[in-house]
């Protein structure tokens, strides 16, 4: 297990993010046919494993003449970004079963992300917050930090508290050096101010993604018995006949959608609305193939993992 | 329909519990958690109207629920009326007065009749199932016009035919036939229910017999029960002018205070047309004051046209039965008997019974009286019967009563008219003279109505003690002082007759005078000249010899006086006529087989007149030579009602009642029903929250 001291729960939540994780990496290198370090750098680093995926050019055949074995060759470059990840914590993302609980999916969202990133050494940051920052970790692309980044996105164990992304703010400010910043969020921030710190970074040449992650039972509301409606984070219950309000409620979601992606995009940030029942590999494999002019202003940096 | 407990509805006020819940919309309501909440709240605070109300169909249910629960707990039933006790199978008789008196017509212008008909319906639907019903009429005579059976469709049908007619009551009668009709009933239970109203005198009780329950309904107690009625109608030729009437006119007042006078008139009325005439001609109209409660009118007037019958109307009465107040009074000159009296040759026995008839002759018209020679049989007729000298060749031809005054036929020839005469129908009246012999009646004894034997010697009598008796047979006497009590008698004939055939007796009791009236024969003791006793002298003389005429006539073929349904005589016809129609008043045809010579007609009730028409040989003739007129009986005019001693302390409803038929079954099972259709809605629900989105926090 990772050296950061972790309960039994965590552990095993941990555990869990990275199997999934790998998963999702493995199966995102895959997708991709073609090894996007290819001729990064002259460094040699290190052997590994030949994967399915890798490319061939990348063989070491020497050392299969000595070994027997296949392993490609990797070598370091330099790294000019670094990628931010930031985890909406607030009691909202708690809604799902299982694998389909809103954290628990961006968590794992966020992890491939950081896997990726790890994989060609760049350096990770993460940040949770709800109505104010939880817990960050600054940028490193050690080995140990990945598991204490793992470790972080793992965990989500916040309180009760509600979405506002205002409270990136500080920590938008902080953010010196031009990065890649992930954010994933049900964004159910109705403060017409939330989105402020995303738009600034985004103005500021950050590249910024923001997957909205919500459930299909949150944009479909189904039943059709009335419903005692409850909130997840203190607002007052509402009581509604799913069958009567359905169409005004999916038109009210989808409006709020739109606005959140109309004013990310006019920051020049990229919205992507992710549903948790979607695998999270197309998600990343989509997000990484179909980055292309980011936001309407369009792309400023472009990772190399990307 | 009733509740057993009302109070038990206020339980449906509970029904509120549903409605508010549902309004309120807490319970049953299905919680789910839903991240979006703020959104959804903005549309359901722009849709609140909408969602104000759940489950609509539910809070249906659930408040048909708490109703049927809440009628349930009152107990609602059925309420049938039980026309006698628990509805059980029974043989049951109802006893229905059809008398005139159920004609009376109540405030609400249903008669009693009516109202007893209906009555009697009801019971026979009440009915359990396997009972028997009869229905006996109780008009007179009582009738059985439905026999117990348990084809209820019998009784019904007999209900729907029965009407009122103009009979005497005889609930006692009908009372006895009832039970009598019970006899045979195969069920324990066994019970005679009498619908009348009970306005009869009747002192006493009314019969039962063991086994067989009575129950007395007295109908119309209500009232009203004034009433004036016509007793008695007669017409008679007007003396004092050709082709003119009169007719007397008896009304009697049963109302208390009776009114202080009563306006008769008479008014003509077609052949065949029922009461009240239509287009009626006024024909005279008089006032007659009430003294008494009773009121005597006499009318004189000239039928136009030579009618046969007038109607007799009371006018302006307003009274409770107006089945009365009309009466058909026949313009029929009564029919006369023609007297025969026989004398022996040279004497004049027969003077004095000749004179006599002739007195009535000429008082009623009713007597047509002829003396002959008895050597001859023949003789010149004398009064209105021949007023020409015209011979006759049959002097018996045509007569009623033959009166043998002294003289007994000595040849073949005329003891063979005799004979003839006799056997044929007429009438025989013999008496002796002082000196006839014990053999001079012996060829006539089959004839007579007593063994004769020789004329004696009265005995000597005390002048203080009644010479005469009434004997057995008296009421062919007339009333009143007649004389005949302390009457002279010097000599008689001894009789030996049967005792109620003796109409008057010597105070040793050798019979005087003895009648047979079924054979209309009669032999006299004593002559009717006076030569064997003084009775010429005597006052009752004349009457006794009109009554002897009378009941020695050969009868009408119909009755020359008005009669009361269930009285009439039988219509004596002709051996020849082989059909005799009634036209009843209404214009309804009865037609009828004469029966031994003899047609029955104690079956017609509607009062009014009734022409008849007999065949004969093929041919269709009207028999005009007397009326037939059916009258109210005049006892049916006091319409108060009478109710024997023990029927008047029974409840008319006593034995009626109320079977509660509880339905609350219903209810209860109505209330499972919904249960079942809330559990079952309640486990769809239950299905459904089981999807995948539906999570409590």
């Amino acid at each position: 297990m990772e050296r950061t001291p972790l309960d039994a729960e965590l552990a095993e939540r941990v555990t869990a993010l990275r199997l999934e994780t790998a998963k999702v990496v493995e199966g995102v290198l895959s997708g991709l046919h073609r090894s996007p370090r290819r001729g990064a750098s002259v460094v040699f680093v290190e052997h590994r494993d030949y994967r399915p995926g890798d490319d061939p050019r990348l063989l070491d055949w020497r050392a299969f003449a000595r070994n027997d074995r296949h392993v490609t060759k990797h070598f370091e470059q330099e790294t000019a970004l670094s990628l931010h990840v930031w985890l909406d914590g607030s009691s909202s993302m708690r809604f799902g079963e299982g694998p389909e609980e809103k954290a628990r999916y961006a968590a794992t969202l966020l992890a491939s992300f950081v896997q990726l990133a790890h994989e060609q050494r760049d350096a990770v940051a993460a940040l949770v917050c709800d109505d104010e920052v939880r817990e960050a970790l600054p940028a490193r692309s050690s080995q140990a930090h990945l598991s204490a980044v793992m470790t972080l996105l793992a965990s989500r164990t916040l309180g009760r508290r509600r979405t506002s992304l205002s409270a990136l703010g500080p920590a938008a400010e902080r953010l010196t050096r031009r990065g890649v910043v992930i954010v994933a969020s049900d964004l159910l921030d109705f403060d017409e101010r939330a989105l402020e710190p995303l738009e600034r970074l985004a103005e500021r040449g950050h590249d910024v993604r923001v997957f909205q992650v919500l459930t299909r039972e949150e944009l479909e509301l189904p039943g059709d018995a009335p419903t005692r409606f409850e909130g997840l984070e203190g607002e007052p219950p509402v009581e509604a006949d799913p069958a009567q309000v359905r169409e005004a409620y999916r038109a009210e979601l989808e409006a709020h959608i739109a606005r959140m992606r109309e004013r990310l995009l006019d920051a020049g940030a990229e919205h992507r609305l992710v549903v948790t029942d979607e695998p999270i590999v197309e998600v990343v494999t989509r997000s990484l193939l179909e980055r292309g002019p980011a936001g309407r202003r369009g792309a400023r940096m472009r990772p190399r993992w990307a | 329909m009733g509740l057993s407990a009302p109070l038990a509805l206020a339980a449906a006020l509970f029904v509120a519990l549903p409605v508010i819940a549902h309004l309120v919309r807490r319970a049953d309501v299905e919680r789910r958690v839903l991240p979006s909440v703020a959104l959804l709240r903005r549309v359901v605070v722009r849709d609140r109207r909408r969602a104000r109300v759940t489950e609509p169909w539910l809070l249906a249910l659930r408040v048909v629920a708490v109703l049927a629960a809440a009628l349930a707990l009152a107990g609602p039933f059925l309420v049938e009326r039980v026309a006698y006790g628990d509805g059980s199978a029974l043989s049951l008789v109802i006893v229905l007065d059809d008398s005139a008196s159920m004609a009376r017509r109540e405030s609400g212008g249903e008669s009693v009749f009516d109202e007893a008909r209906d009555r009697a319906r009801a019971i026979i639907r009440s009915l359990g199932e396997g009972s028997e019903v009869a229905i006996v009429l109780a008009g007179a005579p009582p009738r059985v016009v439905a026999p117990r059976s348990t084809d209820r469709a019998i009784a019904s049908t007999a209900l729907d035919h029965a009407r009122v007619g103009a009979r005497r009551t005889d609930v006692p009668g009908a009372i006895a036939l009832a039970t009598r009709q019970l006899a045979g009933a195969h069920l324990a239970a066994r019970r005679v229910v009498v619908l009348s109203d009970f306005a009869f005198e009747s002192d006493a009780p009314l019969p039962s017999s063991g086994g067989v329950e009575l129950e007395a309904v007295p109908l119309g107690a209500s009232g009203p029960f004034d009433n004036l009625g016509i007793v008695d109608a007669r017409a008679s030729v007007d003396p004092l002018e050709r082709g003119a009437w009169s007719v007397v006119v008896e009304v009697q007042a049963a109302s208390d205070p009776a009114p202080p006078s009563v306006t008769v008139a008479i008014e003509t009325l077609a052949p065949g047309a029922g009461l009240p005439a239509p287009d009626a001609l006024e024909l005279a109209r008089v006032s007659a004051p009430i003294e008494g409660g009773r009121a005597r009118a006499t009318l004189r007037f000239t039928p136009p046209g030579g009618g046969d019958r007038v109607a007799v109307r009371l006018l302006d009465t307003r009274d409770a039965s107006p089945f009365d107040d009309e009466r058909v009074v026949a313009l029929e000159e009564p029919r006369a008997s023609r007297v025969v009296v026989v004398e022996p040759a040279g004497r004049h026995t027969g003077r004095f019974i000749a004179r006599a008839l002739a007195a009535l002759s000429s008082a009623s018209s009713s007597v047509l009286a002829s003396t002959i020679d008895v050597d001859g049989l023949s003789s010149v007729p004398s009064g209105r019967l021949a007023p020409s000298d015209a011979p006759q060749p049959d002097p018996l031809a045509g007569a009623d009563v033959l009166v043998l005054a002294s003289a007994v036929p000595s040849s073949g020839l005329g003891l063979e008219a005799v004979r003839g005469f006799v056997e044929g129908g007429g009438g025989l009246l013999v008496a002796p003279s002082a000196t006839t012999r014990a053999g001079d009646l012996a060829a006539l004894e089959a004839l007579l109505p007593a063994r004769v034997g020789a004329v004696e010697v009265a005995p000597p009598r005390d002048p203080a003690e009644p010479s005469v008796r009434r004997g057995a047979a008296g009421a062919l006497l007339p009333s009143g002082p007649t004389g005949l009590e302390t009457m002279a008698i010097r000599s008689l004939l001894r009789l030996e007759a049967p005792d109620d055939e003796v109409v008057l007796s010597s105070a040793a009791g050798s019979p005087l005078l003895v009648v047979d009236r079924e054979h209309r024969r009669a032999v006299l003791a004593i002559g009717l000249d006076d030569e064997m006793s003084d009775l010429p002298f005597r006052p009752g003389f004349l009457p006794l010899a009109a009554s002897l005429v009378h009941a020695l006539a050969r009868p009408g073929i119909l009755p020359d006086r008005p009669f009361i349904a269930g009285e009439a005589p039988s219509l004596a016809v002709d051996e020849g006529v082989t059909l005799v129609e009634l036209v009843t008043p209404s214009g309804e045809v009865l037609r009828r087989r004469p029966d031994h010579g003899a047609v029955s007609l104690d079956d017609l009730a509607d009062p009014g007149a009734y022409t008849l028409r007999a065949e004969a040989n093929g041919q269709l003739r009207v028999l005009t030579d007397a009326a037939l007129v059916l009258v109210p009986p005049a006892e049916e005019i006091d319409l108060r009602p009478h109710p024997p001693a023990d029927a008047a302390t029974r409840d008319p409803d006593a034995r009626e009642g109320e079977a509660h038929h509880a339905i609350a079954r219903w209810f209860f099972l109505a209330l499972g029903l919904l249960a079942a259709l809330e559990g079952f809605w309640r486990h769809q629900a239950w299905l459904a929250r089981r999807a995948p989105w539906r999570r409590v926090a």
